[in-house]
């Protein structure tokens, strides 16, 4: 990995179970601050590289795992695997082997190694936003919070205890590379589900950590439609209940300063704090 | 006899079974002449040797996929493919070997579905081996892997035939004066000598070793798995015989398979008359070898190795890290020898003997305080063509005088 010298002001990372909304999240905040003036970037670390298609209209992009299977790394420029999408957003999918086959962990360090070399993070973008395939499964996954590519982690969660479970994972990994990154867990954000007391499962959760949910986003169909369409909430529903929140999540987002090593707990304890929450 | 080319067979696979379990089976497989094929599916650095001959100085094919970063992300499947078809289209092996390595196993290739689909397709058998190193070496053994492989997909049953026998050996004989005696000696005694299962032995050795009625196995841990595992699969009992040099275990090695297959008095007497005429004819034609004084240096003294130096006559002293047990001292009685439980180098060691053999690990501490580092290694061959070249090594180390003078210049 060719050392980095990050011009860009902030860079975030949106972890989280798998489908739990992280890509959502991701393309409204990209699609938030580019509204506000802000340059954006928006990397999408899974294989299925679909963390942009709301900024970009539906349409699949060539990313550049698929592109380093014809041609060598040296040939390419960034140019060749980043697109512009709604708000001027830069977009870049990292994609990965097909399902079943290959090493997607290995292909995300390739991914930002070629994004290095070929000066995309020199562009000085505002926000460098990584949208990271659900739980952190192998080091592949962990590199933007182990190289400190991501200054700041978001947690997205529900009110199940899965979701809760992949957090405290993706914590454990935050608090391991503590020492050697300077990547820390800056927030979390509930994407409710309608579980029952999901609200005080959530809560109780992030005060565990000395954190605070940043948003509840409610369920809402404005969600489905924009994906439908092939377009973030902000483009398409920007006045819906769903699109004033996401807007608010942005502006805190921008904001935030706090952020923290969290101390991940145990099996037990993680048990034992749901069960508390969700009987109270 | 003729050095390997480079380090193979099943003998130097024992030795690297301490690096990479891919490269002992990549070992195991190199034996074999000429018509299989090998691939190992992984990176460059781990088929970097594989260019190397084989012990009987042919060019195996094989060859490397060569796995680039980008194979590693993206499955290195279709390669593995293409390679197998390119080797069948260059060399037309009877048979191809895909040898699975550590990253091929992490990123979850499935080696067996290609090979299964390149065998659909070519028409020959192409057999995935498991090999990578990082599934531990404790639960497998990389040989065994090799073996079965062979005896499974290549080896089919045949049908029986009385009085022969294949001989499975370690890397001995892997030179062909030896192979030609163990087939004369054998025809001699009316057993055919169906195939000969060690050193380089070819695919079509391999075919028809099935059909024999007697798998003749010299002794080692090596040798006897492959009996074992051709008793299981097709049937065939097996005998281990000594492969040590010396006219009485090469008695003991002919007397062994007559015995098995039922074989008359008069063929014992003719391996009789064997061990007179080889005896008189090794002293007649090396006189100079009564009476010379050697040291032979083991942890443990082996009998069997010793044999040799005192049925030639010599003036054998066994030097033994460790206390000889009654059974030492009954051996050392038959034999005729002397037997001291001493360190040639820190005693008078180097200027009492004319020679010092010694077998690895001769001696127990630090290597640098071994002795043997001094001293020649022991080579043993067996059969009287063994014996024969033993004893031409012997004359030529004693006529060089090097220990004579270094002896005296210690003193």
């Amino acid at each position: 990995m060719t050392p980095r010298k990050n011009p860009v002001s902030r860079q975030i990372a949106f972890y989280g179970k798998g489908g739990i909304g992280k890509s959502m999240v991701a393309a409204n905040l990209s699609a938030v601050l580019a509204g506000r003036g802000r340059s954006v970037l928006q990397v999408g670390c899974d294989p299925k590289a679909d963390s942009c298609k709301a900024l970009l209209g539906g349409r699949k992009v060539a990313n550049v795992l698929e592109l380093l299977k014809t041609r060598s790394a040296d040939s390419l420029a960034a140019k060749d695997f980043l697109h512009e999408g709604f708000a001027g957003v830069h977009c870049i999918e990292a994609g990965g082997p097909e399902p079943g086959i290959g090493c997607a962990g290995r292909g995300i360090i390739l991914a930002i190694d070629v994004m290095t070399k070929t000066g995309v993070y020199a562009r000085g973008y505002d926000y460098v936003i990584y949208d990271v395939l659900g739980d952190v499964v192998c080091g592949g996954f962990a590199v933007p919070i182990r190289e400190g590519y991501a200054d700041r982690v978001y947690l997205v969660v529900s009110g199940e205890f899965l979701s809760l479970y992949a957090a405290n994972n993706i914590m454990k990994a935050i608090h391991r590379h503590a020492q050697r990154s300077a990547t820390r867990l800056a927030g979390i954000v509930a994407n409710l589900t309608g579980a029952p007391r999901e609200r005080p499962i959530v809560t109780a959760f992030a005060a565990a950590y000395g954190l605070e949910v940043l948003e509840f986003l409610p369920r809402d169909p404005a969600v489905q439609d924009s994906e439908n369409h092939g377009m973030s909430v902000i483009e398409r529903h920007p006045d819906s209940p769903i699109g004033k929140r996401l807007a608010a999540l942005a502006r805190k987002i921008e904001t935030r300063t706090t952020a923290i090593v969290p101390k991940p707990l145990d099996d037990s304890s993680l048990n034992a704090l749901v069960l508390r929450a969700a009987r109270s | 006899m003729r050095p390997c080319a480079g380090p193979s067979g099943p003998e130097a696979a024992f030795r690297y079974q301490e690096c990479c379990f891919m490269r002992v089976a990549w070992r195991q497989l190199h034996c074999i002449s000429g018509d299989i094929g090998v691939i190992v599916h992984g990176p460059r650095g781990c088929g970097h040797d594989f260019s190397l001959p084989t012990t009987r100085g042919e060019r195996l094919s094989a060859a490397c996929t060569d796995m680039t970063e980008t194979q590693v992300v993206m499955g290195g499947e279709t390669c593995l493919a293409e390679k197998i078809d390119a080797l069948f289209k260059k060399s037309r092996p009877e048979a191809i070997f895909v040898l699975g390595t550590c990253v091929s196993e992490l990123i979850g290739d499935d080696v067996r579905k290609i090979a299964a689909l390149a065998e659909a397709r070519l028409g020959v058998p192409v057999v995935a081996l498991p090999t990578s190193g990082l599934a531990g070496m404790e639960a497998r053994d990389p040989r065994a892997l090799g073996l079965t492989a062979l005896a499974e997909r290549v080896m089919k049953p045949g049908r029986r035939c009385g009085r022969t026998v294949n001989f499975i050996g370690q890397s001995w004989p892997s030179d062909a004066r030896l192979e030609a005696e163990l087939g004369r000696r054998l025809a001699a005694l009316d057993v055919r000598l169906q195939s000969v299962l060690t050193g380089s032995p070819t695919l079509a050795q391999l075919r028809k070793a099935p059909a024999a009625a007697l798998n003749v196995v010299a002794l080692s841990e090596h040798s006897r798995g492959f009996g074992e595992l051709l008793e299981a699969r097709f049937g065939q009992p097996y005998i281990l015989v000594p492969s040590d040099p010396g006219i009485g275990s090469t008695s003991r090695f002919f007397r062994a398979i007559l015995e098995r297959l039922g074989a008359g008095r008069s063929r014992l007497a003719v391996v009789e008359g064997w061990d007179r005429k080889e005896s008189a004819k090794l002293r007649a034609e090396h006189p100079g070898l009564a009476g010379r004084t050697v040291g032979l240096v083991w942890r443990r003294p082996n009998w069997d190795r010793v044999a040799p130096f005192a049925e030639l006559g010599l003036d054998v002293t066994v030097l033994t890290a460790e206390a000889p047990s009654p059974q030492d001292e009954a051996e050392r009685r038959r034999l005729g020898v002397r037997l001291e439980r001493r360190d040639p180098a820190a005693s008078e060691g180097w200027s009492r003997f004319e020679l010092l053999y010694a077998e690895e690990p001769a001696w127990p501490g630090p290597a640098s305080h071994r002795p043997n580092r001094h001293m020649r290694p022991l080579s043993c061959f067996p059969l009287y063509e063994g014996m024969r070249a033993l004893a031409l090594e012997l004359e030529t180390e004693l006529g060089s005088g090097f220990f004579r003078s270094y002896g005296s210049y210690l003193a």
